[in-house]
C-alpha cells in the first residue's frame, strides 16, 4: 500500500554498518545570530519610517535619512536580512537532519553566510545614498544583484549537493518546498534583474513601461511566494511536527497543496496591477489565479493545524508551539485577505492605500515573524545543549508580538479603507467629495501614530528575543559539529522495474501515491517537475505581453525624455519619490475625475525605464502632474517646504535639491545605453553627443521661468541645481497625450 | 478543527501512519478533507466563470466600464451646464445660492484656501473679502484666473482639474465674498491691487 512496499525498499542495514558523521551546527548558529541582529535593525528602521509618516520632521532634512530612501532599506532588511537569514538557519538545521547528511560543502556554507551578510551591508550603505533601481524588493543596483545571484547559487549548490549525498531515500515534503524556493527565486531574480549598466551603481532595466511593470510584479508577488511563503511552509513541515510530536495530518494533502501552490502562485502577479494600463487579459489571469490560490494556501494551514490534533494542550505551555500556531493562523488570514484584495472591485478601493501595508504586515509580522521566532526558540537551545534561558520570556514575546500585529493590522485596515473611500467618493452631483489631498492625509495621520505604537510593541518583542537568544548561547555549551550516526543509502539502480511497479498500481489513490513516491526518491525528477511548474505561469504572461507591446501601434505624440528630464527622472528615482507617489491613473472614473480626465495609456510609458507606477499613494498620483500643475515656481516652493503649499502634508523637505548642483557627467552615456536597448529609445547620435549642452539649455529655460518669481529673481545659480531637472521632469509628466504628434518620431522603434 | 477528520470517513484511511519517518517525523495517510477539495474546485469553477463572463459575456471591466460610467456622468453634467460664457450671463448666474454653495465647497477642497485662507481673507494670496483686485473684478477676469492660473502659475490653473461649470461656480463664490463686504485679513497691496468694487 505504501510506497516502500511498491518499490521494494531493501531491509535496513545492520547497525554495524552505520555511517558516523557530524551536522554543521555552527552555520545554523551564525545564521540565527544574523537573523536576530538584522531583525532588530530592520524593525528599528521600520519604526523610524513609521514615525516619519506621522511626523515628517523626523526626516531631519537629511538626504540619507529621508523616507523615500530608507523605506526600501526597511523592506530589504526585514525581507532579505531578517527573513533571509532565518530561511538559511532553518534550512541548514532541518535539511541536514531530514537527509541524515552534513551540508555538502563547508566552504559553500561560509560563502553563503558571509556573502549574504556582505550583501546586506552593501544594501545598508547604497540605499540611503539613493543608489536604487526603484523596483520594489529589487532596489539593489546591478553589482549587488550579481552578488546576490552568486551567493544564492552557492547556497543552491550546497543544498542540492547535500540532497545528492543524503542517507535518506525519500525527500520529505519540507525539502520539496526548499527546492521550489531555490528554483523560484533564481528564476525571478535573474529575469527581473536584467539591466544594462550606465555606471558602477546605475543601470536601466531592459524592459520598459507596461512590460517592466508586469515583470516587476511577477517578481514582486512571487518573491512573497518563494521567499516568504514556500521556505516557511517547508520549515513549518519540519518544526511543527517536531515540536508537537505528532505525525503530519495528511501526506496526500501535502502533495496536492505543494504542487498546486507552486504552479498557481506564479500566475497571480498581475493582481498588483489591476485597473491599470496592463492588458485586461493579463489582469484577469491575475484575478482568477489569485482566487484559485486560496485552497493551496489553506492546504498548508490546515495540514499544520490538523497536525496539532491531540497536542493542543502543549500549546498552552510551549512558546515554540504558540509561535508556530500563531504563524499558521496569520498565514491563513493573510492568504484569505490576499484573494479578496485580488478582486478588481475590492482592489479599486484597496490598491495604493494602507490596506496593502496592513496586508503585507499580517504576512510579514504574523506568518514570517512568528514562525521565525518559533523556530529560533526551537533550535537555539538544541544547538547549545541547554534549555531556553527563559521560557516565560518567550511566552511573553508571543503575546507582545501578537498584540502588536493585531493593532498594526486593524489600524492599517481602517486607514486603508478610509483612504480608498475618500479617493473614490462622489457626491450626489457626481463631483468628487475630497478633491484636496490634504483631507485624505489628515484622516490618515492618527492611524500612522497608532501604527507607530504597534511597531514599537512588536520591536519590544524582538528585543526580548535577542536577550533570550544571547543568554541561551552564553549559558549553554554550543557544539559546532554534532556527531550522529545513520545507515548509508543504497542507490537506486532498477529504475524501469520501479516505474513498472508504480504503474501497475490499480486505483487512482494508490497509483498517484506510488508515482509521487518515485518523484521523492529521484531529486533530479523532482527538480525538473518543479522547474516546469514554476516556468509555465511566467511564460504564459510575460512573453505574450512582450509581443503585444512590440506590436501595439505607438502613440505618435509620446516622445523620449529630454536629457534634462531624464536627469530629473533619475533624481526622482534616487529620492524614492515612487514610494509615496504613483504614476498610474487607473481606469476608474474617480481617478480620471481627479487627475485631468484621461487614464494612463500603455503607450505613454514606452520610454519609462524603469516604470514608476508605484504601489502606494501617500501623496497624490503624479501621472498627469505636468498637466495639472505646470508651474515651476509651485514645485520649487513645494519641494523646498511642502507644508508651505499644502495645508496637511507628511512629505519631507528636499533642501538639498536646491543646494546641490546636478551631475550631468554621464548623461551622454545614459542616452547611449537607452538608445541601445531592445525596443530602443530613439535618441540619435547628435542627441547623445549634445546631451549635456541640450540639458544645460533646457535648464536655463526652467531657471528663467523660476526667476519670474520675485523671491527667486536674484538666484544666479538656479540653472545648475538639481531642482531644475526635477521640475523639468514633473512639468513633462503626463503631457504627451495632449500634444500634437511630431512627425519626426513617428517611425520610432522600428 | 479536529472534527474535520471525521469527514474523511469512507476511505478507511483515518490516521493510519505511513511507514516512513524523517528525523522522527511521521505522516498520516489521511484523505484530502472534502471541504478543502470542494474549495479548490469551486475556485476553479469561479475562475472559468469569471473569464467567460467578463471576456466573452456581458461583464464590463477596464476601459469599457470606464467609458460607460464617464459618459453617464458627462450626460448628467450636461444638464447643469452653464450657458454662453458672456460677462452678462455669468453676472446673472452669480446670485444663485446653489452655485455659491458649490463654489464654497470647491474653495475648500481644490486648495484655494491654502493661499487665500479658509475664510478667503488672504494668507500667501491676497484677501478676497475686500474691494481690491489685481486682475480686475469682472466675472470673466476671475474665471480666466482660475482657468489658466495667475502669478506664473503659483496660483495653479484648474482647467484640467475642474469642469468649466465648476470653474464658474468657484468664480461666483469668490465674487460673493467680495460682495458680502470687507473682512479684515491680509492687507491690500495697493501697488498691485486696484479699487474695483463688485457692482453687479
Amino acid at each position: 500500500m505504501t510506497s516502500d512496499a511498491v518499490t521494494g525498499e531493501p531491509a535496513t542495514p545492520a547497525a554495524a554498518t552505520l555511517d558516523t558523521f557530524a551536522y554543521d551546527n555552527r552555520s545554523v548558529r551564525d545564521f540565527i545570530i544574523a537573523t536576530v541582529v538584522w531583525g532588530l535593525v530592520g524593525m528599528l528602521v521600520g519604526v523610524l519610517i513609521a514615525l516619519q509618516l506621522a511626523w515628517p520632521a523626523a526626516n531631519f532634512d537629511l538626504p540619507w535619512l529621508s523616507y523615500g530612501r530608507i523605506r526600501p532599506l526597511h523592506t530589504n532588511a526585514v525581507v532579505f536580512a531578517f527573513a533571509g537569514n532565518a530561511i538559511f538557519a532553518g534550512f541548514y538545521y532541518s535539511l541536514q537532519r531530514l537527509l541524515k547528511a552534513r551540508m555538502y560543502s563547508d566552504v559553500l556554507s561560509r560563502i553563503n553566510f558571509w556573502g549574504w551578510q556582505l550583501i546586506i551591508l552593501a544594501a545598508a550603505i547604497t540605499l540611503p545614498l539613493g543608489k536604487t533601481t526603484s523596483k520594489e524588493y529589487a532596489e539593489l543596483e546591478w553589482p549587488i544583484k550579481i552578488a546576490i545571484a552568486v551567493v544564492w547559487v552557492a547556497f543552491g549548490i550546497n543544498m542540492i549537493g547535500t540532497i545528492l549525498k543524503r542517507r535518506e531515500r525519500h525527500l520529505y515534503v519540507a525539502i520539496w518546498f526548499y527546492i521550489a524556493t531555490f528554483l523560484g527565486i533564481t528564476m525571478l531574480h535573474v529575469i527581473n534583474g536584467l539591466a544594462v549598466p550606465v555606471s558602477f551603481l546605475k543601470s536601466y532595466p531592459v524592459y520598459a513601461g507596461v512590460q517592466d511593470a508586469l515583470v516587476e510584479w511577477w517578481y514582486g508577488h512571487n518573491a512573497v511566494a518563494f521567499f516568504l511563503t514556500t521556505p516557511f511552509l517547508g520549515m513549518m513541515y519540519y518544526f511543527l511536527p517536531k515540536a508537537a510530536e505528532r505525525p503530519i495530518y495528511s501526506y496526500r494533502l501535502s502533495i496536492v497543496h505543494f504542487w498546486s501552490l507552486i504552479f498557481l502562485y506564479i500566475w497571480a502577479g498581475p493582481h498588483h496591477l489591476l485597473n491599470t494600463a496592463l492588458p485586461e487579459w493579463a489582469q484577469t489571469l491575475g484575478v482568477v489565479f489569485s482566487v484559485m490560490l486560496i485552497a493551496p494556501s489553506w492546504g498548508g494551514m490546515i495540514n499544520g493545524l490538523l497536525t496539532l490534533r491531540g497536542a493542543w494542550d502543549k500549546v498552552r505551555t510551549s512558546a515554540v508551539l504558540k509561535f508556530l500556531v500563531g504563524a499558521v493562523t496569520f498565514y491563513g488570514m493573510a492568504t484569505f485577505e490576499g484573494c479578496l484584495l485580488a478582486l478588481r472591485d475590492v482592489n479599486a478601493l484597496s490598491h495604493d492605500t494602507d490596506w496593502t501595508i496592513g496586508h503585507v504586515h499580517s504576512g510579514a509580522l504574523g506568518w514570517v515573524g512568528l514562525l521565525t521566532f518559533g523556530i529560533i526558540y526551537w533550535m537555539i537551545p538544541r544547538l547549545c545543549r541547554t534549555t531556553l534561558w527563559s521560557e516565560a520570556m518567550a511566552n511573553l514575546h508571543f503575546w507582545i508580538a501578537t498584540i502588536g500585529i493585531c493593532i498594526y493590522a486593524v489600524a492599517m485596515w481602517i486607514a486603508g479603507i478610509t483612504e480608498g473611500s475618500m479617493q473614490l467618493a462622489f457626491d450626489s452631483n457626481s463631483h468628487l467629495v475630497y478633491r484636496d489631498w490634504s483631507e485624505i492625509v489628515r484622516a490618515t495621520i492618527p492611524f500612522f501614530w497608532v501604527r507607530l505604537g504597534a511597531g514599537l510593541i512588536y520591536l519590544a518583542g524582538m528585543v526580548l528575543c535577542a536577550i533570550n537568544v544571547f543568554q541561551t548561547i552564553c549559558h549553554g555549551k554550543p557544539v559546532q559539529d554534532e556527531t550522529v550516526q545513520a545507515p548509508p543509502l543504497i542507490r537506486d539502480t532498477e529504475y524501469v522495474a520501479q516505474i513498472d511497479a508504480a504503474l501497475s498500481k490499480s486505483g487512482w489513490r494508490d497509483f498517484s501515491t506510488s508515482m509521487h513516491s518515485l518523484v521523492e526518491r529521484w531529486p533530479a525528477v523532482m527538480i525538473l517537475f518543479a522547474a516546469g511548474a514554476l516556468a509555465i505561469g511566467g511564460l504564459c504572461e510575460i512573453v505574450p505581453n512582450m509581443i503585444q507591446g512590440a506590436l501595439s501601434p505607438k502613440i505618435a505624440s509620446v516622445t523620449p525624455y529630454t536629457p534634462l528630464e531624464l536627469t530629473g527622472r533619475d533624481i526622482y528615482i534616487r529620492e524614492g519619490c515612487s514610494n509615496c507617489h504613483t504614476q498610474m491613473i487607473r481606469t476608474l472614473r474617480a481617478e480620471t475625475e481627479r487627475y485631468g480626465g484621461q487614464y494612463t495609456r500603455p503607450g505613454e510609458g514606452i520610454y519609462d525605464r524603469p516604470f514608476l507606477w508605484g504601489s502606494k499613494r501617500t501623496g497624490p498620483d503624479l501621472g498627469r502632474e505636468g498637466v495639472l500643475r505646470p508651474s515651476a515656481a509651485w514645485h520649487y516652493y513645494h519641494l523646498q517646504r511642502p507644508s508651505s503649499m499644502s495645508t496637511v502634508t507628511v512629505m519631507p523637505n528636499y533642501p538639498w535639491l536646491i543646494s546641490d548642483d546636478m551631475d550631468l557627467s554621464d548623461i551622454g552615456t545614459k542616452l547611449a545605453v537607452l538608445a541601445g536597448m531592445p525596443m530602443f529609445t530613439p535618441y540619435k547620435a547628435a542627441d547623445i553627443e549634445q546631451a549635456e549642452s541640450n540639458a544645460r539649455a533646457q535648464a536655463l529655460v526652467v531657471a528663467n521661468e523660476l526667476r519670474k518669481e520675485p523671491r527667486l529673481k536674484d538666484d544666479k545659480d538656479l540653472e545648475k541645481k538639481e531642482i531644475v531637472a526635477v521640475i523639468a521632469y514633473l512639468q513633462r509628466l503626463g503631457t504627451d497625450l495632449g500634444k500634437p504628434s511630431p512627425a519626426t518620431v513617428s517611425t520610432a522603434g522600428h | 478543527m479536529s472534527s474535520t477528520g471525521s469527514t474523511d470517513a469512507g476511505g478507511g484511511n483515518i490516521d493510519r501512519e505511513r511507514d516512513h519517518s524523517f528525523d522522527g517525523i511521521t505522516e498520516y495517510d489521511n484523505d484530502l478533507p472534502r471541504w478543502w477539495l470542494a474549495m479548490l474546485w469551486i475556485s476553479v469553477v469561479f475562475a472559468i466563470w469569471y473569464v467567460a463572463y467578463f471576456h466573452f459575456g456581458n461583464g464590463q471591466i477596464g476601459v469599457d466600464r470606464w467609458t460607460k460610467e464617464t459618459a453617464a456622468i458627462a450626460a448628467e453634467r450636461a444638464k447643469h451646464q452653464t450657458g454662453p460664457l458672456t460677462e452678462e450671463s455669468l453676472r446673472a448666474l452669480s446670485h444663485d445660492p446653489e452655485r455659491i454653495a458649490r463654489g464654497k465647497t470647491l474653495f475648500g477642497t481644490v486648495g484655494c484656501s491654502i493661499c487665500h485662507g479658509p475664510e478667503g481673507t488672504g494668507l500667501i494670496g491676497p484677501n478676497l473679502c475686500d474691494r481690491y483686485w489685481i486682475y480686475g473684478s469682472n466675472m470673466t477676469d476671475i474665471v480666466e484666473g482660475i482657468t489658466n492660473g495667475r502669478a506664473n502659475n503659483v496660483m495653479p490653473p484648474q482647467k484640467a482639474a475642474l469642469s468649466p461649470d465648476d470653474i464658474n461656480n468657484l468664480a461666483i463664490y469668490v465674487v460673493s465674498l467680495s460682495r458680502a463686504g470687507f473682512k479684515p485679513g491680509k492687507p491690500a497691496d495697493l501697488t498691485r491691487e486696484k479699487d474695483n468694487p463688485i457692482t453687479y
